[in-house]
């Protein structure tokens, strides 16, 4: 079995290395996000490329809107994909909501997972008392308004903001991802991504953690990055990339994919 | 327009149905739209066929459909757009191609069999959904982990672990409904004798306090109380291990903690807790209701949205070739009657676990490929009881056992009698997942069996009937109406005669305690005195600090090194960078056959040029005005290429590329090498490109004077691209061209792999596979300073002065005079040059007591280290290490960041130089010369213009402006000019505020820390004016 899944989220193996390294995209894009990070890797490493279910990608009839509930259901479709490709230990490199995912599945399998390099993680994003996550329940609300009312309109208004701005390249690939997810899967997805709160278990992780974040991200403050470094359980680093926005693998692969390589034998 | 992108996304999907598309493509406008869809949609599609985006029409209205506007206008109408959907998408499929107009259908006008085909297909799992409402999913999602977990035979016992896991124990214990707890150990002791317990422990928080509290405790009072109470506290816990060893099979424990820190406090106090109560951690990271939440519950979907965006299992594709994936999860429950489903795998796997000796985890693996198989089979044969009959195991009693009691537990759950129906029809459809659930293939049949009874309506047999056939399974009920007699599932292995009355005693006792949290009150009670006292607070933060020092000297290094790296040489465009002044000098000097070879075509010129080794060689020297041996190997190489006649080279004589390493400091005549060699050899500093190969090339603004004259632009331009197609765009957009490649030895992976390979076949590939010739190209490449010649030249730079590398790293500051006072005392010591600079020493030791500063400040607050822009930061520390330190550190960052790499690249380095068609080593220049003459300049600009008892104090980092300035200019005598004019002006006015005539002032010429230059002068990279404080 393992078909079934690795068909459905278009698993892709990739590179002939002995190492193999997991390459996972985060909302609003899907796997082709890599496609400028992956030949760094592929002769070191054998690549893992999916999808995830909310990926515009993937059929949206796969979205189960319970199942996905939670993160914890795109960690078992993670796990399963792994299990399915008889992989028994692996670099994970996940985006914005597959860092978390990944810190979720290092926390179940921690004996699965070498590394985590998580870009543009947070394991929090709204503010808390004593905890700045960058969004107020406010802000929230009126993002998910916006999205339902319009959005192409929000799309073509957030890729820009995410993306950074500056790389019309890339505002473009991302607005055609985000724009190929259906509107009610994003929502959805972008509710549970906000609902989400990670804090208390982030020290049940203890596989390394490379933390990696742009020096200038709208949806994660550098504190968060601190904050992360500060709580999960392992030994974790730090890096700044010297460029702008949350989807560093779209507008500076080249940096990202020096760094991660950098970062995955430590 | 957004709907027609959506239905093309979807219809790349589906290539499958794509063929219609042919079909439906000459069709005038849409099928007619249901009534009620409102003129958005109706003036999108016919939109569609008139720009004639290849849209299916189906899968265009569908997209409308999705649209939240449409389907709330629809829903308003009483109509849910997902039926509306349906109807469109499943039209009887023989029928398809015959009457594309077919009207779309409602609910209304299915007929039967179609409904029924329907519902044997497809799921319904979101018509549950919707009964079940909003809040059930992530509680649900939370309650079948935590119920895996107690299914399990080692560690099943979960902790909670997150913000929210007190909700979740709340949540699940609801969903137990009988999760409620005797006040007293001992009578939880006897009640454990008659069945199974979940023994609720509360928020670990509350067994914390009293821990705290002896151990932080503040006030001397309390100190007592507070013993007393870390007495209790373990008194309450070896209680509870006792309880649980004692009833190992029987009892639960559940708890829940907030964070993950707190937990381990618990664990110092009790080191071995983990194994005396078998626990399991679990991360709850879903918020059933997030605290300041509009919606109220959990906000999956809005309202709005419910209805209408159900999506329909096999939606689009034909029902045969309908897979479920994510049903054949090791994962997965079921996604309706949630507690129903949970109790049920949970009591199915603990009879499994119970009969069988093979962990449930270890026949995820094994059995998914036998489910698979049954799935198939079932959905082909739905409701073959007879199939089922057929796989009849040791077990079949219990199971029909638990059929019914499941049976009975759904009959009793389906309180909105309208929806039965539809949960009969799903769990037939749905059976795929119990399999995968268990992994058991028995289990398919136990499915099968429920869901015709479902259908049939059979009322299940009386709950005590079914009470012996369970085993130790979870085995309260989460019955609806707390009046129905709860019933209690004694244990009973694999005998079927437990007592009726057994079962019938530990229910009543269940319901007399079952306002009772036996460890939340005790411990609350106890706890209350310490409360106050200890907050828990002190204790994390100092946790926290620990935790965040451990690592500290790792963490800086990290921060440290990519500002090392953005301190690289970055690219510079000499072709921006010769001062306009310069070139108009030269002009005039320059050889007539050059002139007129930029007049020329180039490559008329080129041959003109090439062969004649002579006048290149004059050229470029005139160009650069230094590093003539250099020069003189460039233009002897360049002759013997172009000429063909070279025996040395390894390359095909039609090949005309030619390959040139740079070894050695003085990076700025190697730029001019490059320009000029450029503008002499293609007519024009245009078709010179700069690419600078180490990674850091990235957005940072150095602000160094080097990099002034960069082109602006750059890094948006080329953002988001790697540095190989930046360079293939690069040679495609000017044909001919002098390559300069700066750093190479930091070229990536795959700058490697395309330079190699370029060298060799003479085409430059991109990342896209692109092949981009290369021919008459004249590549450059500069190296950091390689081994051998590193040694040879630090002999004379540890003597210099100066050296190239601060200089390059010189910031383009804004200056400015100080007018001081000299201490009588410390009279000048050598009356006769009024100018001096102020030793590099001094500085440094004034730049490492702000370097400690800073360094204090960072050891206590790691946020202000990280607020900071990394790059400047770094700039800081880079100017405030002498030069050894520096480099032993950039090394240091260096070989950590590339271990295995730069092994790698080293080789291939050497390998690529050598088949390069010339090395040329550069000399370094020569700072301190030029530094003294800029001295003598200005002395002589000082003396005529102030009096002569005025000393100047030039600070060490103005001086190496200068120096830079001078340096990217053509020496001296480009930074004359504003010496005579702005400084020397400057002078002039210090006299006239001031009476400078007493021999004890001093003049300072300082930088301003912090101000970068916004006025630059004309022709240097200096700045327009100093100002006079």
């Amino acid at each position: 079995m393992g078909n079934n899944i690795l068909e459905a989220l278009n698993v892709n193996v990739a590179g002939n290395g002995e190492k193999i390294l997991v390459l996972s995209h985060g909302f609003g894009t899907d796997q082709s996000a890599w496609n400028r990070v992956l030949p760094y890797f592929t002769s070191s490493h054998r690549v893992v490329l999916y999808d995830l279910v909310c990926a515009g990608s993937v059929n949206p009839d796969y979205f189960d809107f319970h199942r996905y509930a939670t993160l914890d259901g795109y960690v078992d479709d993670l796990l399963q994909i792994l299990d399915a490709l008889s992989v028994h230990k692996c670099a994970f490199v996940g985006h914005s909501i597959s860092a978390m995912i990944g810190i979720l599945a290092s926390i179940r399998r921690p004996d699965l997972f070498s590394k985590l390099v998580l870009i543009g993680a947070s394991p929090r994003f709204l503010n808390d008392q004593d905890y700045h996550g960058g969004f107020e329940q406010i802000e929230i609300e009126r993002l998910f308004t916006a999205m339902e009312a319009n959005y192409e309109a929000w799309v073509n208004g957030f890729a820009p903001v995410l993306v950074g701005a500056d790389v019309p390249t890339v505002v473009r690939e991302f607005s055609r991802t985000l724009f190929n997810m259906r509107p009610d899967i994003s929502l959805y997805v972008s509710r549970t991504v906000f609902n989400s709160d990670l804090r208390g278990a982030l020290g049940l992780v203890k596989v390394p953690c490379c933390i990696v974040q742009t020096a200038k991200d709208v949806s994660v403050p550098l504190k968060v990055a601190v904050y992360l470094k500060n709580h999960l359980g392992g030994r974790n680093t730090i890096e700044i990339l010297h460029t702008e926005g949350h989807l560093p693998h779209l507008s500076a692969p080249q940096l990202l994919a020096q760094m991660i390589r950098r970062a995955l034998p430590r | 327009m957004a709907a027609i992108k959506r239905s093309q996304a979807n219809q790349r999907r589906h290539p499958d149905a794509f063929h219609f598309y042919h079909h439906h493509h000459q069709l005038p406008p849409p099928p007619p739209p249901p009534p009620q869809q409102p003129s958005s949609s109706s003036a999108t599609s016919p939109s569609s066929s008139i720009s004639c985006v290849k849209v299916e029409l189906q899968q265009l209205i569908l997209s409308i459909l999705d649209d939240p506007v449409v389907s709330r206008v629809f829903g308003e109408a009483g109509f849910r757009s997902c039926d509306v959907k349906l109807a469109i998408v499943r039209p009887p499929p023989l029928m398809r191609l015959q009457r594309p107009r077919r009207p779309p259908m409602f609910l209304c006008n299915f007929d039967e069999t179609e409904g029924v085909f329907m519902r044997r297909s497809f799921s319904f799992p979101f018509a549950a959904a919707a009964v079940s409402g909003t809040g059930g999913d992530i509680g649900g999602e939370n309650c079948r982990r935590i119920g895996e977990i107690m299914c399990r035979k080692k560690e099943r016992n979960p902790l909670l672990v997150g913000g929210l896991a007190g909700e979740a124990v709340r949540g699940f214990a609801a969903a137990l409904e009988t999760g409620v707890l005797p006040g007293r150990i001992d009578e939880v002791d006897r009640m454990v004798e008659s069945c199974g317990v979940v023994v609720s422990f509360g928020d670990l928080k509350v067994l914390l306090v009293g821990s705290n509290g002896g151990g932080g405790g503040g006030a001397a009072a309390a100190a007592a109380a507070a013993v007393a109470v870390m007495d209790r506290m373990s008194f309450v816990v070896s209680q509870l291990t006792k309880l649980l060893e004692r009833n190992r099979a029987k009892l639960w424990l559940i708890g829940a903690t907030a964070n993950y820190e707190a937990y381990l406090k618990f664990l110092n106090s009790f080191p071995s807790i983990e194994k005396d109560w078998d626990l399991q951690l679990l991360p709850i990271t879903g918020s059933v209701r997030s605290p300041s939440s509009v919606n109220g519950g959990f906000p999956s979907r809005p309202p709005s949205l419910m209805e209408s965006f159900v999506p329909f299992g096999g939606f689009f594709s034909s029902p045969s070739d309908f897979k479920e994936p994510f049903s054949s999860s090791p994962y997965q429950s079921l996604s309706r009657c949630r507690a129903c489903n949970e109790k049920y795998e949970q009591e199915v796997s603990t009879i499994l676990s119970g009969g069988c000796s093979r962990s449930v985890a270890d026949q995820y693996q094994e059995n998914v490929p036998s489910w698979l198989q049954m799935a198939e089979v079932n959905a082909n044969i739905d409701l073959n009881i007879a199939k089922a009959k057929d796989d009849g195991t040791v077990l079949n009693a219990k199971i029909a056992g638990l059929q019914r009691k499941w049976i009975d537990i759904c009959r009793r759950l389906n309180h909105r009698p309208s929806v039965s129906v539809s949960e009969a029809g799903s769990y037939q459809v749905r059976s795929p997942m119990f399999h995968s659930t268990t992994g058991f293939p028995f289990v398919v049949k136990v499915d099968t069996h429920i869901s015709s009874s479902v259908n049939e309506t059979v009322k299940g047999t009386a709950c005590e009937n079914v009470f012996p056939i369970m085993s130790t399974g979870l085995q309260k009920f989460p019955l609806m109406e707390k009046e129905i007699p709860k019933p209690v599932v004694s244990e009973a292995r694999s005998d079927n005669s437990a007592s009726e009355l057994e079962g019938r005693r530990s229910k009543s006792e269940g319901l007399q305690l079952q306002s009772y949290q036996l460890p939340e009150c005790s411990t609350s009670r106890l706890s209350n005195p310490s409360r106050d006292m200890s907050p828990s607070s002190p204790v994390s933060v100092a946790t926290d600090l620990g935790l965040g020092t451990i690592y500290a000297p790792s963490s800086t290094e990290e921060l440290n090194k990519p500002s090392f790296q953005g301190h690289k040489e970055r690219l510079m465009d000499i072709s921006g960078c010769l001062p306009s002044k310069v070139d108009a000098l030269n002009s005039n000097i320059l050889n007539p056959s050059i002139r007129s070879s930029s007049g020329c075509s180039p490559d008329l010129s080129s041959q003109v040029e090439l062969k004649d080794f002579k006048a290149l060689y004059r050229c470029l020297v005139e160009k650069v005005g230094r590093q003539n041996e250099a020069i003189h190997v460039i233009c002897q190489t360049i002759a013997r290429c172009r000429t063909g006649n070279d025996e040395r080279r390894r390359r095909p004589s039609t090949r005309q590329d030619i390959w040139f390493s740079f070894v050695g400091p003085d990076r700025i005549a190697k730029k001019k090498i490059a320009a000029a060699l450029a503008e002499i050899i293609f007519g024009s500093r245009h078709n010179l490109i700069c690419v600078d190969l180490s990674p850091q090339n990235g957005s940072t603004h150095s602000n160094t004077i080097l990099d002034c004259h960069e082109i602006s632009g750059y890094d948006v331009k080329h953002r988001g691209k790697t540095v190989v197609d930046i360079i293939a765009d690069e040679i495609i957009k000017k044909p001919p061209s002098v390559v300069f490649l700066e750093n190479i030895d930091k070229a990536d992976l795959l700058a490697q792999r395309s330079l190699s390979q370029a060298i060799i076949t003479g085409k430059f590939q991109d990342t896209r596979g692109r092949e981009i010739s290369i021919n008459n190209s004249i590549f450059l490449t500069t190296a950091g300073v390689l081994k051998d010649n590193k040694e040879s030249t630090s002999f004379e730079k540890d003597l210099a002065k100066f050296k190239e590398e601060r200089i390059s790293e010189a910031r383009r500051l804004e200056m400015q005079i100080l007018i001081d006072c000299i201490p009588e005392v410390k009279s000048i010591g050598d009356p006769t040059s009024k100018v001096r600079v102020t030793s590099r020493k001094g500085s440094f030791e004034l730049n490492k007591r702000k370097r400690s500063g800073i360094g204090d400040l960072e050891g206590h607050d790691e946020k202000l280290e990280f607020m900071k822009p990394p790059p400047k930061t770094s700039k800081c520390l880079d100017l405030n290490l002498p030069i050894e330190e520096m480099e032993q550190e950039c090394s240091d960052s260096k070989s950590s960041d590339s271990e295995c790499i730069s092994e790698n690249s080293k080789l291939w380095l050497e390998d690529l130089i050598d088949q390069m068609d010339g090395t040329l080593l550069f000399k370094p220049f020569d700072f301190d010369t030029l530094a003294n003459n800029i001295l003598k300049e200005i002395s002589s600009i000082l003396i005529s213009t102030v009096c002569s008892e005025v000393l100047l104090e030039i600070d060490y980092e103005v001086m190496e402006q200068l120096l830079a300035a001078a340096w990217i200019s053509n020496g001296i005598c480009a930074i004359k000019d504003w010496l005579e004019h702005i400084l020397g002006g400057c002078l002039t006015e210090a006299q006239k505020r001031c009476s400078l005539n007493s021999s004890r002032t001093l003049l300072k010429l300082q930088n301003c820390e912090g101000m970068y230059v916004k006025d630059l002068a004309l022709g240097v990279c200096l700045p327009a004016r100093i100002p006079l404080n």
